[in-house]
C-alpha cells in the first residue's frame, strides 16, 4: 500500500483566489505525480498535488512544483522564425514557415529519397504527438528515420526488455516497490531524480524496516547515502559486477530450478558466461571488496521478493543493454517475476519516454509491433489504410548514425521537436557540425542553443497548455487537461503535426486523408484500436476513465479493465515468433537477428535468458588523460535547463556548472574549493569551479549536464565520447577520459611581500592560498619563491534539497 | 548466357568481393587488441562463416531467392554492425590510441569498399526478384524505394 496520508504539496503565485484548478499530471520526471493546475485571469498561476493520485497522494518534487514559471516566460517564442540569406533569424507567419519545411521536405524526398527525411522528438510530449509523428512518418513519408532524445535516456529500457521477454513494458510496478523486500538501485540515483518516488520508498522503510536497499553507483550520491548496502563499483563495470552476483547465486544453488526448465530458455549458455566471475576476479574488476560483493550475493539469493530498477548509471554506460539483461537474467532464475513485490522495474528517464515507444513514434511500429515481421505490417498497413510495401521495414537508425548520414550528406531535413541536442547529445561539436551540414527545423517554445544551427524555429505550446496523455515509467497512463490557451501564434506540436500532414497532402492508398482525426482525443480512439490485441492494449481506456481513476495501467482491456500492476503473472512471455515484437538482436555484436534464427530458439512463451559477456569501456584514462568523467543530473534542474532555468528558485539553487573531485584528488592537485579549472578530453574543454568532497571515488570526476550555453565553456557534452551501446545504440555518456589542469597565475614573492599581503592583494583567503600552494603554517617561504594563485574562483554552494522523510 | 545466370554471376563475383575484403580486415584486426575490436572480430567471424555457406549456392542455376534469404539477410545487418563499430573504433584510435592509426586507416579504405558491394548486390536481387519480394531481405536503407 503506497503512502498513509496525502499530502498536498502546492506552489503557487496569484494576487487573488484562483479561478479554477484543471485536472493535470507532472510534465518532469517519469513517476508521473498526478497535480493540478491553478488558473487565474487566463493564466496559469500555480500548481498543486492530485491528492488521489496513487502515484503521489498530492506529493509534488521541487522541479515539479516550479514547473509553471517558465509558461509566464517574457522571452517564450511567438512567432515562427526562419533563418535568412545573411544568416538572421527573422519573424515569419506560419504560412511562411511550414510552407518553406513543405517544400524543402518534397524536395528531400525526390533527390535524396524517403530516408533522407529525420524526425527527432522527445521524451516530454504525449502519446498522441508520438502515434501522429508514427503515422507520418512511417506511413506519409516512409521514412525509417524516427528517433528521439528518448534514445539518449531510455532506448536501454526498450531493448533489454525486448532481449528477455519479448516486449517492451516493464514487468514490475510501483505497487511492487511498495511491497518488496529487497529493492536494488541499480545505477539509479532516485533522492534526485525521482524525488517523490524515493519519498514514497523512505516513508516504508522509516516504518517498516523495510525494502532492504542496495545501492549500485560509482558515486556516494544522496540515495547511495540511504542504502543499506552501497556498491562503490569502479566506472564501467556494472556486468562484471552483475556477473560476480550471479555466478555466487549460482554456487550456492539459490535459483529457481522449476521455473528457469518450465518458463525459460537459455539458462545453460548464461550460466557458461558467469563461469569465470569468482569473488576475487568480480572485486579485482569492480573494486568492491569481496565482502560487500559476498553480502550482496546472499542477499540477492535469499530474498523472498526483489524488484530493481535501473536508470542512467546503467543506460548510459559500458555494456548498457547487457547489464540490464543480466539483471532481468537474476529476475528469472530466482523466479521473482510476475509475483506481488518482484520483477525488474526499468525505468524512464523522462515524464513519457515510454510512450513515444510504445505508439510507435520512436523504434518499432506502433503497438509493439516488430518491423521486420510482415504479418506486423500487413496489420498496421490494413489499420492505417496502407499499402503494405510503402512502410518501411527492418531495423531502424539512432541518431548517432544519423550524424554519420547528415556527415555525408544523405539527410535533407531534421526536424527537431522538443528537445535541445546541441546540449543533450554527446560530443556536441560533431553533432553541430553535422546539423549545419542540414535544414534543420527546431520545434520549441524557447530559443535554445540548438537553435544556432535552426533554419526554421516553430513556437510550441508548453505543458498546461495543450491535452492528451503521458506514460510514465511503470505503464500507467496519465491525463494532461488543458489549463489555458497558448499564447497567441503559438501552436502545439499536435496541431503543427496534422498541419504539416494537410499541407503535404498525405493520404492513405485510396486518396483518402491520411490523418482523419482533429483533436488529441479523437486519435487517442484510433491509437486504441492501433493497441488491440497487443501486449499494450489500451482498449479499455478513455479519458473520462483516466480522469476518473488517476491514472491507468497498461493492458487495460475487457480482461483487465482497472489496468495490470504487474506483467506476467502466468509466467507467459510475448515470445512467439508470430507475435513477438523483435526476433531481438546479438547479446554481445548488437546483430539483428533473423525470423529464421529466433524461432531456432524455440522460446514459443518463455523468457530468453542470455549469456552476459563482459566488455570494458571504450575510452579508459591513461597517461596523457589520467581520469574518468561521469556525467548526470541534479536534483534542481531538468535537462538542459529550458524550463528550470526559467524558475527564479531552481535556477539560485544550482546556477551554474562545475565539476566534483575527490578529496584526495583535490589534495594531490593542491586545488581548493570553488577554484576554476579547465577540464580537457579528446573532444574539447570546459571551465568550471571545483566541488570538492568525497560523493566521488578517487579516479573520477563527476559535471552535471545541464549547463550548455555556448558562451560560457560549462557544457559536460563538449568532453563527452559519442560512443554506443551495440544493441540499444544508446551512448555511453558515464565513461569518458580526461585531465584537469589548474588556471593559475604565477607570483614571484618579493622581499617585501608575504603569504598574508598577497592573499589580500589577490582578493583571496590566506587559507586558500597556502592551500593551493600545499603550504602550511609552518612552510619556509622564501623571497623568489614562485606562488600559483587561481585566476577565478566561483561558489558551488548547492542547496540539499529536504524531502518531508528526512524530517520523520 | 541467360540474363539470370548472368546477374547470379554478378552476384558471385561481388560475394566474393565482400568475402575478400572480410579475410583481409580479419587479418588486419588480429595485430590489435581494443573492446571494438572483439565486437568487430566476432562480426567478421561470422560474416566469414555466412558467406562460406552462401558462395556456394550462388553457382546453382536453378537457385531460389528462399534458399539464399537468410545469408542474405544476415550479412546485411552484420555489416550495419561491422560498419558502426568500425567508425566507433576509428574515433577511439584517433583519440586516444594513435599508435593503430594504420590499422584504421588501412579499414577505413576496406570497409567502405563493403558497402559499396552490398548496394549493388542490393540493386542486382531488386532487378532479379522484385522490390516486393526482396523487401524483407534486403534493409529498407538500401532499396530507398518511395511508394
Amino acid at each position: 500500500m503506497s503512502w498513509d496520508k496525502e499530502r498536498i504539496d502546492m506552489n503557487i503565485y496569484s494576487q487573488g483566489e484562483v479561478d479554477k484548478w484543471v485536472y493535470n499530471t507532472c510534465n518532469i520526471c517519469s513517476v508521473g505525480c498526478g497535480c493540478y493546475i491553478a488558473v487565474k485571469d487566463e493564466k496559469i498561476v500555480g500548481i498543486k498535488g492530485n491528492g488521489k493520485h496513487p502515484t503521489n497522494r498530492g506529493r509534488l518534487g521541487p522541479k515539479g512544483e516550479n514547473q509553471w514559471y517558465a509558461n509566464n516566460s517574457t522571452d517564450r517564442l511567438v512567432t515562427p522564425l526562419i533563418r535568412n540569406s545573411s544568416g538572421e533569424l527573422t519573424p515569419a507567419t506560419w504560412d511562411e514557415a511550414m510552407n518553406l519545411i513543405v517544400t524543402k521536405t518534397k524536395k528531400s524526398l525526390k533527390e535524396k529519397g524517403a530516408n533522407s527525411i529525420s524526425i527527432y522528438s522527445t521524451g516530454q510530449g504525449f502519446l498522441e504527438d508520438y502515434y501522429t509523428l508514427a503515422k507520418i512518418g512511417r506511413a506519409g513519408l516512409q521514412t525509417h528515420l524516427l528517433d528521439a532524445n528518448t534514445r539518449l535516456c531510455t532506448a536501454t529500457t526498450e531493448f533489454c526488455l525486448l532481449q528477455s521477454f519479448g516486449a517492451d513494458g516493464t514487468p514490475a510496478s510501483f505497487d511492487d516497490i511498495d511491497e518488496t523486500d529487497t529493492l536494488m538501485l541499480f545505477g539509479h540515483n532516485m533522492a534526485e531524480t525521482g524525488t517523490v518516488l524515493f519519498e514514497r520508498i523512505m516513508q516504508r522503510k522509516k516504518k517498516t524496516g523495510k525494502p532492504y536497499l542496495i545501492v549500485v553507483d560509482p558515486r556516494k550520491t544522496l540515495t547511495a547515502q540511504e542504502a543499506d548496502l552501497h556498491l562503490q563499483l569502479y566506472p564501467g563495470t556494472n556486468v562484471a559486477l552483475l556477473n560476480g552476483l550471479i555466478h555466487f547465486i549460482l554456487q550456492q544453488g539459490n535459483i529457481d530450478n522449476e521455473f528457469i526448465q518450465n518458463y525459460t530458455i537459455g539458462f545453460e549458455d548464461m550460466k557458461d558466461s558467469v563461469k569465470e566471475w569468482t569473488l576475487e576476479q568480480t572485486a579485482k574488476q569492480t573494486g568492491i571488496p569481496s565482502d560487500l560483493l559476498k553480502e550482496a550475493s546472499i542477499r540477492l539469493g535469499k530474498t523472498n521478493s526483489l524488484v530493481t530498477t535501473t536508470l542512467q548509471g546503467t543506460f548510459q554506460s559500458a555494456d548498457a543493454t547487457t547489464a540490464c539483461v543480466a539483471i532481468n537474467n537474476l529476475h528469472l532464475i530466482r523466479g521473482l517475476i510476475g509475483k506481488p513485490g518482484c520483477g525488474p522495474l526499468h525505468m524512464a528517464g523522462q515524464p513519457s519516454s515510454s510512450a513515444n515507444r510504445t505508439a510507435g513514434g520512436v523504434g518499432t511500429y506502433p503497438g509493439q509491433r516488430n518491423s521486420s515481421n510482415p504479418k506486423h505490417i500487413e496489420e498496421i498497413a490494413k489499420l492505417w489504410n496502407m499499402d503494405p510495401l510503402a512502410l518501411p521495414v527492418g531495423p531502424e537508425k539512432g541518431i548517432e548514425e544519423q550524424i554519420e548520414m547528415m556527415e555525408k550528406g544523405e539527410i535533407g531535413v531534421f526536424w527537431n521537436i522538443g528537445t535541445n541536442p546541441l546540449v543533450s547529445l554527446p560530443n556536441r561539436g560533431r553533432a553541430k557540425k553535422a546539423l549545419e551540414k542540414t535544414f534543420v527545423i527546431v520545434q520549441d517554445p524557447f530559443l535554445t542553443e540548438t537553435a544556432a544551427v535552426a533554419d526554421v524555429i516553430l513556437p510550441a505550446a508548453l505543458w498546461g497548455e495543450k491535452e492528451g496523455t503521458m506514460e510514465n515509467a511503470d505503464r500507467t497512463i496519465n491525463l494532461l487537461r488543458k489549463a489555458i490557451d497558448p499564447p497567441k501564434g503559438v501552436k502545439a506540436d499536435f496541431y503543427i503535426f496534422l498541419d504539416f500532414a494537410r499541407r503535404m497532402n498525405l493520404t492513405d492508398k485510396d486518396g483518402n486523408p491520411l490523418i482523419r482525426f482533429s483533436n488529441p482525443e479523437e486519435c487517442f480512439e484510433e491509437w486504441k484500436l492501433i493497441s488491440k490485441g497487443r501486449p499494450c492494449d489500451m482498449t479499455g481506456i478513455t479519458y473520462d476513465r483516466l480522469e476518473k481513476y488517476n491514472g491507468l495501467r497498461w493492458p487495460v482491456n475487457n480482461e483487465n479493465p482497472h489496468g495490470t500492476t504487474r506483467l506476467y503473472s502466468n509466467f507467459v512471455f510475448p515470445t512467439h515468433s508470430e507475435y513477438t515484437q523483435s526476433y531481438t538482436k546479438d547479446q554481445f555484436t548488437g546483430r539483428a537477428l533473423t525470423k529464421g534464427e529466433f524461432e531456432s530458439k524455440k522460446a514459443e512463451g518463455k523468457a530468453m535468458i542470455h549469456p552476459t559477456r563482459y566488455l570494458p569501456p571504450v575510452e579508459q584514462p591513461n597517461e596523457e588523460y589520467p581520469l574518468w568523467l561521469t556525467t548526470g543530473r541534479l536534483v534542481w534542474h531538468w535537462h538542459t535547463r529550458t524550463k528550470t532555468a526559467r524558475s527564479p528558485l531552481l535556477q539560485s539553487k544550482a546556477p551554474h556548472g562545475y565539476v566534483e573531485i575527490n578529496e584526495q584528488d583535490a589534495k594531490n592537485l593542491d586545488l581548493i574549493n570553488g577554484e576554476i579549472v579547465r577540464i580537457t578530453s579528446p573532444r574539447g574543454w570546459i571551465k568550471v569551479p571545483a566541488r570538492i568532497g568525497n560523493v566521488v571515488q578517487r579516479g573520477l570526476i563527476f559535471v552535471p549536464f545541464h549547463y550548455g550555453s555556448w558562451t560560457t565553456h560549462e557544457a559536460a557534452n563538449d568532453l563527452t565520447a559519442d560512443f554506443t551501446d551495440p544493441l540499444s545504440k544508446q551512448p555511453t555518456f558515464k565513461q569518458s577520459a580526461c585531465k584537469i589542469e589548474k588556471i593559475r597565475n604565477i607570483h614571484q614573492l618579493t622581499a617585501d611581500e608575504t603569504i598574508e599581503t598577497l592573499a589580500e592583494y589577490y582578493g583571496i583567503s590566506e587559507e586558500n592560498l597556502m592551500k593551493a600552494n600545499g603550504l602550511t603554517k609552518l612552510s619556509n617561504i622564501e623571497d623568489g619563491r614562485c606562488i600559483e594563485v587561481p585566476i577565478s574562483m566561483n561558489d558551488v554552494p548547492l542547496t540539499p534539497y529536504l524531502p518531508d522523510y528526512k524530517r520523520l | 548466357m541467360s540474363e539470370r545466370c548472368e546477374k547470379m554471376s554478378d552476384l558471385f563475383q561481388l560475394y566474393s568481393l565482400v568475402y575478400d575484403h572480410n579475410q583481409k580486415a580479419l587479418i588486419e584486426i588480429k595485430k590489435t587488441d581494443h573492446p571494438l575490436i572483439q565486437i568487430l572480430s566476432k562480426s567478421l567471424t561470422e560474416q566469414e562463416n555466412v558467406l562460406k555457406e552462401l558462395l556456394p549456392k550462388l553457382n546453382q542455376a536453378s537457385l531460389l531467392i528462399n534458399d539464399i534469404k537468410e545469408p542474405i539477410t544476415i550479412l546485411y545487418h552484420n555489416y550495419d554492425i561491422v560498419h558502426s563499430i568500425f567508425r566507433a573504433y576509428e574515433r577511439a584510435v584517433k583519440w586516444m590510441d594513435k599508435g593503430n592509426l594504420s590499422t584504421a586507416n588501412y579499414l577505413n579504405k576496406l570497409l567502405p569498399e563493403m558497402k559499396v558491394s552490398l548496394e549493388q548486390i542490393a540493386d542486382t536481387l531488386e532487378t532479379m526478384f522484385g522490390f516486393e519480394t526482396i523487401k524483407y531481405v534486403v534493409p529498407s536503407f538500401y532499396l530507398g524505394k518511395v511508394l
